[in-house]
């Protein structure tokens, strides 16, 4: 009876189940069909196998096929009479297919015609991957392309509202093989304080005429200006920028990494095609089935991909949210595409507009910029008595009038826009004179202090105060005993302290107050800095409290950590070569977060060691990341801002002991080690006021060539916000010594799947055991191991 | 349903003394292979697709189980079941799709079938269905499983009973006893008590 109606379903699903036939198998039944629709084979697929097969079955008989069976004939088409061709005939021939396969394959790649096959979603992605910075049979493009985030369904903690959105466009015209423009503007609507104001990136333009890169970020004011050089790998056509698979700014040398991932860590599928912009596109889902990321987790929804089916480019991009799947985190897709555009070479110059500080890193400024009027400062340095102070900084289309020297003793410096003759209004205006008690006076009560860049590793203290209507805005600072005031309406906060911070001495006077003398502190920070290739920052601004503790090099990385009065870590500042640490994990971008001194930064997710978050960032070939038990990503964001090249260190303090674990459940420990280790214990912030435990487990044994990094166990009460587990769609359940577990496997390339954490629930404490990562991807001990340690913890 | 249940019943009777002579008048002459064909490849396409969830593998599939077959006929044994035997090469071949994929799950990608894209809220749903079936499905004992899938590619009772080696009787109470089976198993889904998950691909 139910095989007769299950049979029947497969004639009608709306077939209704016999009287006899339990309701309930009767309805599985249907569910099951219903479920799992299977399509019939498509026509052309069938005629064409069969007449591959009737071909092979007559090749074979021609050829191997035992002689007691008569071959399969080969309907409608004569067998060739061969015969022995003439040599001159046989080369002739042969010369002209060889021309007639050049022929198509070199009109293939004018046209960017690609041939008609079946191909696998795995080849679709890894095409995909390589047309992200070179699409197919492109010269030139020319792409805009609107791209939407809903923070809430990547950042549910961040306090966004379900409408709250950001909005980006980006046009880009780009002319093989090295010139671009990509025009960025960026819309947010935010009802968080918290929240970053461009999440996909600052409004900007980014252009390149081939010999240099201008990247200018319209609300730092600033246009960076550096030499075209690797900015995109070998050959390729496509600019850096925000990659329309992972939504953040990858270098291009990660391209190579981001395919290996893909590969490794995705399952992409092919679903129906479908058309994007006019475009002919394979849609490919990918879903996240290994190396999920808890450091990004809102990058471990599925992703579907719309890729154009000739050049491979990435047209459409949808990431589904983490946490709610059927909510859309991301969407980026293209709106119009036009390949092998003719651009206007004019597209490629770009004037940046009046007043942005030009920050040029193909020759960095030796000394002021003092145009025409070098040695006229001089002699008005020599006139005054006192040394005179220029910016090193370049002001877009602003030049520097002739300085002048006023009574009481006091150097002018107007900058005005070029072109525009002396009736023009100043921009900008520097006033120079000797400091005297009198200056406290000036400095209005609202006005907020501003650290800037002093002589040599030193930093000072400016004063800022915002103009209105009426008056400018200003900036006070005294340096070497010389009071200068900074006034204008155009540069705001960051302009003003960007010039103040640029100060260039005119030679020849000297100085008359001494530097300060640097700290010890200092003394070790300038010998790492001698040591070490990339520039070591330091914060001028850290939280009250906070005092360094002497910086350290860990292999190739420097720490600064900052201890708190309890004799806690309360910042951790680590540094090393652009690339060395989650800057070389394109899935570890975070949430972008433009800085006020113009870099942009990326935030992680908070962690138990890191409320606030990690806030990383790249820049003049270094990463740095800082971090903190009770930082807020506002916090982390000005101490990021306050970064300087030069600054000392300062005093350092002594290091105080870790007090000892004070937590409020029973701190559980494990019985069983797989190797002799070491242990320290630490009080960490669990969420919800809750404090947590984590038991660092170092092995005695240590190779410093390679991890010494041994198990981590997190403990917190179940009830705390961070003994939440992550999502893992890898997660497996196991019973080991009676208790229910969680396990997450993960398969690495050539290497067999390996046990990476167990989180379970003992006696209302929430536990996880993490595995030790070691170079080349393999993990310390094997699950064996760690099972037997799970079991062991009492 | 009388009507049809009775052309279905009537489809169901055994094909194996018509397939016996195609083998053996496709032996003689490979012309003679071409019923034989399309008698089975909407059968092992459908099958194919089942365990490998795509058009394209399962496309890829379907020409591999026949290319070997129709290389392999010359030493098919008289007497058998050419279901069964059609059917153990699909499964090996199915099977070697897998290992070379790396894939650990059977039925996976059936969710992302290419029938036009769904809301996600539709996607939504449908995936949890499809999930809490793939699991149900997985912790099936295989022969148990087996009869499913044959069921759902659209095999009919003789074809399946042959390709599992069992007797017509037996797959419909292997098939009665796996829906028992998996209403249990998604009752208890439901419930939120998760079936373990197996890494097992036969």
């Amino acid at each position: 009876m139910l095989q007769l109606y299950w049979s029947s379903l497969v004639a009608s699903a709306e077939e209704s189940p016999p009287a006899g036939l339990d309701p309930e198998i009767a309805a599985l039944a249907r569910h099951l069909t219903r479920a799992q629709p299977i399509p019939e084979p498509e026509s052309a697929f069938v005629a064409r196998l069969q007449e591959q097969l009737t071909g092979q079955a007559a090749a074979r008989m021609n050829g191997r096929a035992p002689q007691h069976v008569r071959p399969w004939p080969i309907p409608r088409v004569a067998r060739p009479q061969y015969r022995r061709l003439p040599l001159a005939v046989a080369l002739a021939a042969a010369l002209a297919l060889a021309l007639l396969i050049v022929a198509v394959a070199t009109l293939t790649t004018i046209f960017g015609i690609a041939p008609a096959q079946k191909v696998t979603a795995q080849t679709i992605v890894r095409q995909a991957i390589t047309a992200m910075s070179s699409p197919m049979g492109a010269r030139s493009l020319a792409v805009t392309e609107e791209a939407t985030l809903w923070p809430a369904q990547g950042y549910p903690n961040f306090g966004y509202t379900q409408s709250d959105m950001v909005h980006s466009t980006l046009t880009r015209y780009v002319q093989g093989p090295n010139r671009w423009r990509v025009v960025t503007t960026t819309t947010a609507r935010l009802h968080t304080t918290s929240a970053p104001l461009s999440v996909l990136g600052p409004s900007g333009v980014s252009v390149s005429d081939g010999s240099s890169v201008l990247e200018y970020c319209r609300p730092c004011q600033t246009l960076q200006v550096q030499r075209y050089a690797g900015q995109r790998a070998p050959g390729a056509l496509w600019p850096l920028g925000p990659s329309p698979i992972t939504g953040v700014t990858m270098p291009a040398q990660n391209l190579t990494a981001l395919l290996r991932q893909l590969q490794e860590c995705y399952q992409p599928r092919r679903l129906a095609d479908a058309t994007v912009a006019g475009r002919a596109a394979y849609v490919i889902s990918l879903a996240p089935r290994r190396c999920f990321s808890a450091s990004a987790a809102e990058e471990n929804g599925r992703r579907v991909i719309w890729v154009d089916k000739q050049t491979f480019l990435v047209l459409k991009s949808v990431l589904y949210s983490v946490y709610d799947p059927a909510k859309i985190f991301q969407e980026a897709r293209v709106t119009r595409v036009q390949y092998n555009a003719a651009v206007p070479a004019s597209l490629f110059t770009y004037a940046a507009p009046l007043g942005t500080r030009i920050l040029d890193a193909r020759k960095p400024p030796a000394g002021p910029n003092v145009g025409a009027y070098g040695a006229a400062l001089r002699g008005l340095a020599t006139r005054a008595g006192f040394a005179i102070f220029v910016p090193r900084e370049r002001l877009a289309g602003l030049v520097l009038r002739r300085p002048q020297l006023t009574a009481p003793p006091e150097i002018r410096l107007v900058y005005a826009p070029a072109g525009r003759g002396a009736a023009a209004p100043a921009s900008v205006v520097i006033t120079e004179h000797p400091a005297t008690r009198a200056e406290a006076s000036t400095i209005p009560p609202h006005a907020q202090p501003v650290l800037v860049a002093g002589p040599g590793t030193t930093t000072l203290t400016a004063w800022y105060w915002p103009g209105t209507r009426q008056s400018a805005n200003r900036l006070l600072l005294v340096r070497e005993g010389i009071a200068l005031a900074f006034s204008s309406h155009l540069l705001g906060h960051d302009g003003l302290a960007a010039l103040a911070g640029s100060l260039g001495r005119i030679a020849g006077v000297p100085a008359t107050t001494p530097s300060p003398t640097p700290g010890a502190g200092s003394d070790a920070l300038a010998a790492l800095r001698a040591r070490v290739p990339f520039p070591i920052v330091v914060p001028t601004y850290v939280p009250a409290g906070l005092r360094p503790l002497a910086p350290a090099l860990q292999g190739q990385i420097v720490q600064i950590d900052y201890q708190a009065p309890d004799g806690r870590i309360g910042l951790s500042v680590l540094e090393g070569a652009a690339g060395c640490c989650l800057d070389a994990d394109p899935r570890k971008g975070g949430r972008v977060v433009r800085l006020r001194n113009g870099v942009t930064a990326h935030l992680l997710a908070a962690s138990p060691s890191s409320a606030g978050g990690i806030l990383w960032w790249e820049r003049h070939g270094a990463y740095v990341a800082v971090s903190g038990p009770d930082l807020t990503p506002p916090n982390l964001e000005r101490i990021a801002a306050s970064m300087s090249e030069t600054a000392p260190l300062g005093p350092v303090a002594t290091p105080r002991p870790t007090p000892a674990p004070a937590a409020t459940f029973p701190v559980l420990r494990p019985r069983y080690l797989p190797e002799a280790m070491d242990v320290s214990e630490q009080i960490q912030a669990a969420g919800l006021g809750a404090a947590g435990v984590v038991l660092v487990y170092t092995p005695r044994a240590r190779d410093w060539n390679r991890s010494y990094q041994g198990l981590t166990l997190s403990e917190a009460p179940a009830t705390a916000a961070n003994s939440r587990p992550i999502p893992d769609p890898g997660a497996t359940q196991e019973t080991i010594g009676g208790r229910r577990v969680t396990v997450i496997r993960r398969t690495f390339a050539g290497h067999p799947p390996a046990c990476v954490s167990f989180a379970w629930t003992q006696r209302g404490v929430s536990l996880h055991l993490d595995n030790a990562f070691q170079p080349g991807n393999t993990l310390r001990y094997t699950c064996a191991q760690l099972r037997g340690v799970v079991a062991s913890v009492r | 349903m009388g009507e049809k249940a009775a052309s279905v019943a009537e489809a169901e009777s055994s094909p194996s003394a018509d397939d016996e002579k195609l083998v053996m008048a496709a032996r003689r002459d490979p012309q003679a292979f071409t019923p034989l064909y399309q008698r089975y490849v909407g059968p092992i396409y459908r099958y194919c697709y089942l365990r490998l969830g795509d058009r394209a593998a399962a496309e890829d599939a379907t020409s591999e189980i026949f290319t070997k077959a129709l290389a392999a006929l010359p030493g098919y044994r008289a007497g058998g079941s050419f279901a069964a035997w059609l059917f153990r090469i699909a499964h090996n071949v199915v099977h070697d799709v897998y290992r070379r994929a790396h894939s650990t799950a059977t039925l996976d990608a059936a969710g992302d079938r290419p029938d036009g894209e769904p809301s996600p809220l539709d996607a939504l749903i449908t995936q949890d269905h499809m999930a809490a079936t793939r699991a149900a499905l997985k912790a099936l004992p295989a022969a148990q499983r087996r009869a499913v899938e044959l069921q759902l590619a659209g095999w009919s009772v003789a074809d399946s009973a042959a390709a599992l080696g069992v007797s017509t009787g037996a797959l419909k109470l292997l098939r009665f006893r796996a829906l028992r089976r998996l209403r249990t198993l998604l009752a208890q889904e439901r419930d939120g008590i998760p079936s373990e998950v197996r890494y097992d691909v036969e």
